[in-house]
């Protein structure tokens, strides 16, 4: 437990200290700093992963807080693992990233010092039991990460989108107070703990501070339609930024509902549906809408959207496992869902540090004009094919493993007698394969635009330049941020081919999640090992077959030449396939969802020479449902302006006028 | 033990002569002479003993999707049931692994298609992989459907349950075999959804991805497109026959069974015309519909008749 104290305040006095240190050492100190909390932390993680044992501590504080219990169950331990190792590796990166930054001395202080702090706050966020507490590191959390997003707040887009932000992450917590307030109602107690009374005691009401829970974490999360701010925040925030918030801090939101769930022992079976259906939802529509993305980091983020849906199809199939009693399908889901949200923290912090590697050196976010970085920068390429290969779930990659054991929670929930559990398993059947199929053409479009081909870039219409004649050098980014790509892509291959070892991480975090205590008798599944022997089989077969191939074309001639142009001699790099073109198809056959604004430009000359169109597919939830809702708001609080005058004595009469309320309502009650 | 050797040998040689009849079938139909059975085998051997020409835009992706293609089709054709029911390597929930293995050639295949930087290819990626996305719902619902009436979660436990039952049971293994049928023809590229014979790059699919390729890279990709569609095919047989048959009439109806598949694509090459792209969809999603039909009529089933295997 000490451990845990020493590590985060490491993290907090690197955090200060760095500001006042020039030049190098700065970033060597936050390396460092990092590096050996991490390693503490994962010490003490891996400790209460592998014995099943909770560490907890009590703390004395004045008022309010009083006694603060900080708890390390297993449960916890897990995302204390997941934030330690993937922080670290953020932290490195980011020295990487801010190379140029700091050359330039932009980098303020208070940013490192904001990202130790949201890190140290989601640390703190996992462990705290206490309701009131909670509730403040969650704002901390909010409040860290609405800095670090303010970065490069000179550009008015990331003002707004953190604005945006900001905004929804209070309305999130609207729903946490209401929530705990109601828990206090009926139990006299604002810790996590008394659920488990309220639970058994009054099914009813507790389902509502259930689905207030929801709302309020799944506000972080980002299911859909609590995800408006989430496409937005994302693209804005520098890329190290964009890593933490995506594999970790919409984590926290996971870890809140799944530490509601831990105090239930059979939630009633609606509560299972409602989770399943709006993950469903938001692993498909997050999945359709990052399809038609041209901006890399804002598809990045609706494909975030895409995988908590799925992370929660885990969570809906494992209630429903505890609702009737399966607990094989309960182990399977919520192990499914847990392995899910390492291995997304794994390939979505790969992908965000890619996509800053690109940004770092093209300095525009746009795929339509990028392409054949895999010539210039061909470990990135690597790292990028990895990571894309594994979030689609393909095999020999983590995300597979993972994929298979949902699948496999719902196959469960096939044999569950009852003929809505029953459809509704095989409805997420279908519904994740279906999302596992628009991965692969969102992820297929996204690597083929910009990685493949030959770049778009700095080429004029005029440029007759030959789509085969274009300069191959390479110049990739620098060794840190290649260096942290590569480990976290070697994770994904390794927790691809050895799924029993990550699985063995999730045994303790899901005896707490299904409340069994007992030595388990777990229905451990034993296909995870057919599956990676049949990996081995794939790889060895690939190997053959890539040496056979090349020894075959040892002695012969191999010429190289253009691409196939259909004997049109003058292909230029602008004819190739763009982004637009590659979703089309897809995306017209989804029509309803999809809005498709079209603006011309036109220019009104007598012989005119430049015509601009523009197109963007927008969220049809920001467009019809949030947008309208807070335009409203928006016109109705102007009725309310004379309250606000901006002149002090008001304010003081105000005050006066609360004070005296207040006096007449205690002595009116007592 | 047997089984697997046969399994094997019908796994090596079986895809070469699919095409083979296939093409057959269409030169008789016209009145063509036609190619012998056994061309593809042919094309495969003088391919092989062939140099290549590789884009200079390609990268290592180009190189070795081939060899990935070949691997991860032959992966899925591991878990695939063959003879007698039986797989050479299955294990619960084999029939996802199957999906996913299909799904990793197509996401290198459609990548190296990419990676030549021809708008021609970047055409026929998008629509490989927008079409066959509708595919996999349709083929998982019908399993799992499939698992729910056998209790079962493997191919070669649940294959065997569906023979010899009550009427509906053999109703729905009907309408399982039409989803795969229909399956062999999107996956497998053949009329109406796409024409292999076809010579004009902008109406292709599957063919305009693999342009650029030539020599042993053709031959591989070639060589799999069609172990893909004998894989699938393999798996109406394991639907049909009963279980209990001897090993030796069971090859004998799995090759027939299998040549009447291979008969039906070349009669349906040589009558239809390939649909229009904007058409396609429409009877693709025709295929979720049978296999959405399929799972209602299994929980009917179930519930009303309290039937279960």
């Amino acid at each position: 437990m000490e451990l845990f104290l020493y590590a985060i305040i490491l993290y907090l006095f690197t955090g200060i200290i760095q500001a006042f240190i020039p030049g190098k050492i700065r970033s060597v100190l936050m390396v460092i700093g990092a590096g050996v909390s991490s390693t503490l932390l994962t010490l003490l993680s891996s400790h209460v992963l592998l014995s099943g044992n909770t560490k907890m501590a009590l703390l004395q504080f004045p008022f309010p807080w009083r006694e603060i219990t900080v708890a390390i169950d297993p449960l916890s331990a897990f995302f204390i693992l997941v934030i330690a190792v993937i922080s670290f590796l953020a932290v490195l990166y980011s020295i990487g990233y801010l190379k140029p930054y700091y050359e330039k001395k932009e980098v303020s202080g208070t940013h490192l010092f904001f990202m130790n702090l949201l890190i140290v706050s989601m640390l703190l966020v996992t462990t705290i039991q206490n309701g009131l507490t909670f509730l403040v590191v969650w704002e901390i959390m909010s409040l860290s990460s609405f800095f670090l997003v303010f970065f490069e707040h000179e550009k008015k887009e990331v003002f707004n989108a953190a604005i945006q932000y900001l905004v929804a992450m209070h309305i999130g917590v609207i729903f946490l107070i209401a929530a705990f307030v109601l828990l206090y109602i009926h139990t006299g107690s604002l810790a996590f703990s008394a659920l488990e009374r309220f639970f058994n005691q009054n099914p009813q009401a507790s389902s509502l501070v259930f689905i207030f829970f929801f709302i309020g974490f799944g506000t972080k999360a980002g299911f859909i339609p609590f995800h408006v701010w989430l496409p937005e925040a994302h693209p804005a925030a520098p890329a190290h930024i964009s890593g933490i918030m995506s594999a970790l801090m919409i984590k926290t939101g996971i870890y809140g509902i799944l530490r509601v769930i831990s105090f239930t022992h059979n939630p009633p079976p609606g509560l299972g549906y409602f989770v399943l259906g709006i993950s469903l939802v938001s692993a498909l529509l997050g999945i359709l809408y990052a399809s038609v993305q041209k901006d890399i980091k804002r598809f990045l983020a609706y494909s975030s959207i895409e995988n908590i849906g799925i992370i929660g199809l885990g969570i809906g199939t494992g209630m429903l496992g505890l609702s009737f009693y399966n607990y094989s399908m309960a182990f399977l889901g919520f192990g499914g869902a847990l392995f899910h949200l390492l291995n997304h923290s794994i390939f979505k912090s790969l992908l965000f540090f890619s996509s800053g590697s690109i940004y770092a050196k093209l300095h525009h976010k746009n795929m339509e004009r990028m392409g054949g970085l895999i010539h210039s920068m061909p470990y990135t390429a690597v790292f990028t094919l990895i990571g894309s290969a594994a979030i689609c779930a393909l095999p020999p990659f983590n995300g597979f493993s993972s994929e298979f054991l949902l699948y496999f929670s719902m196959i469960k929930g096939i044999h569950v007698p009852g003929a809505l559990v029953k459809t509704a398993s095989i409805l997420s059947i279908a519904g994740l394969s279906f999302v596992g199929a628009t991965a692969l053409i969102a992820f297929t479009r996204m690597y083929g635009i910009t990685f493949l081909g030959v770049p778009r870039e700095n080429l004029s219409i005029h440029e007759n330049e030959n789509i085969s004649t274009h300069n191959k050098k390479a110049d990739d980014s620098n060794k840190a941020m290649l260096t942290v790509m590569g480990i976290l892509a070697a994770f994904a291959l390794g927790l691809g081919l050895f799924p029993k070892l990550g699985f063995k991480l999730m045994k303790h975090p899901l005896r707490v999640l299904m409340m069994y205590d007992e030595a388990p008798n777990t229905p451990f599944p034993d296909f995870l090992g057919k599956i990676s022997f049949s990996l081995f089989l794939f790889l060895g077969m690939f190997l053959f077959f890539f040496l056979l191939r090349k020894l075959i074309l040892n002695n012969r001639e191999v010429k190289t030449y253009k691409t196939w142009d259909c004997a049109y001699q003058k292909a230029t790099a602008r004819m190739q396939y763009t982004a637009s073109s590659y979703s089309r198809i897809f995306a017209l056959l989804f029509k309803p969802f999809l809005k498709l604004d079209f603006s011309i430009h036109s220019s009104t000359e007598l012989f005119p020479s430049h015509w601009k169109l523009e197109t963007h597919f927008r969220d049809v939830f920001d467009r019809y449902i949030i947008s309208p809702v807070t335009h409203s708001i928006k016109n109705s609080v102007k009725w309310f302006s004379w309250i606000q005058r901006g002149s002090t004595q008001q304010y003081i009469l105000y005050g006066l006028l609360f004070l005296l309320a207040a006096i007449m309502w205690i002595l009116g009650t007592s | 033990m047997i089984e697997l050797i046969v399994n094997v040998i019908v796994l090596v040689l079986m895809p070469f002569l699919y095409v083979g009849i296939i093409n057959r079938v269409k030169s008789f139909w016209a009145g063509r002479k036609g190619p012998s059975v056994l061309q593809p085998f042919y094309d495969f051997a003088k391919m092989m003993k062939k140099g290549e020409v590789i884009s200079t835009t390609t990268s290592f992706i180009f190189r070795i999707t081939p060899s990935l293609l070949l691997a991860s089709t032959l992966s899925a054709a591991l878990v695939t049931p063959i003879i007698r029911h039986k797989s050479i390597l299955g294990f619960d929930g084999d029939f996802i692994f199957f999906i996913y293995m299909l799904g990793l050639g197509k996401f290198f295949s459609v990548l190296s298609a990419m990676d030549t930087g021809s708008s021609f290819e970047g055409m026929g990626a998008t629509r490989e992989v927008t079409f066959s996305s509708f595919i996999e719902p349709a083929f998982l619902i019908i399993l799992s459907s499939l698992c729910l009436i056998t209790g079962y979660t493997r191919f070669d436990d649940i294959f065997p349950q569906l023979t010899g039952n009550p009427d509906i049971v053999t109703l729905i293994a009907g309408l399982s075999v039409l989803v795969i049928f229909a399956m062999i023809l999107v996956e497998g590229c053949r009329v109406p959804v796409d024409d292999p014979n076809t010579h004009l790059e902008l109406t292709m699919i599957h063919e305009v991805m693999i342009l650029d390729n030539s020599g042993p890279d053709l031959a591989f990709i070639q060589y799999a497109s069609s172990a893909k569609m004998v894989i699938l095919a393999s798996l109406i047989p394991n639907l049909i026959i009963a279980r209990g048959t001897s090993l030796l009439t069971w090859i004998i109806l799995y090759l027939i069974i299998i040549t009447v598949s291979a008969i039906l694509i070349g009669l349906i090459e040589s009558l239809m015309a390939r649909l229009r792209l904007i058409h396609l969809p429409q009877f693709i999603f025709l295929l979720s519909s049978v296999s959405l039909v399929v799972l209602a009529a299994i929980i009917v089933y179930t519930y009303s008749f309290g039937g279960s295997l």
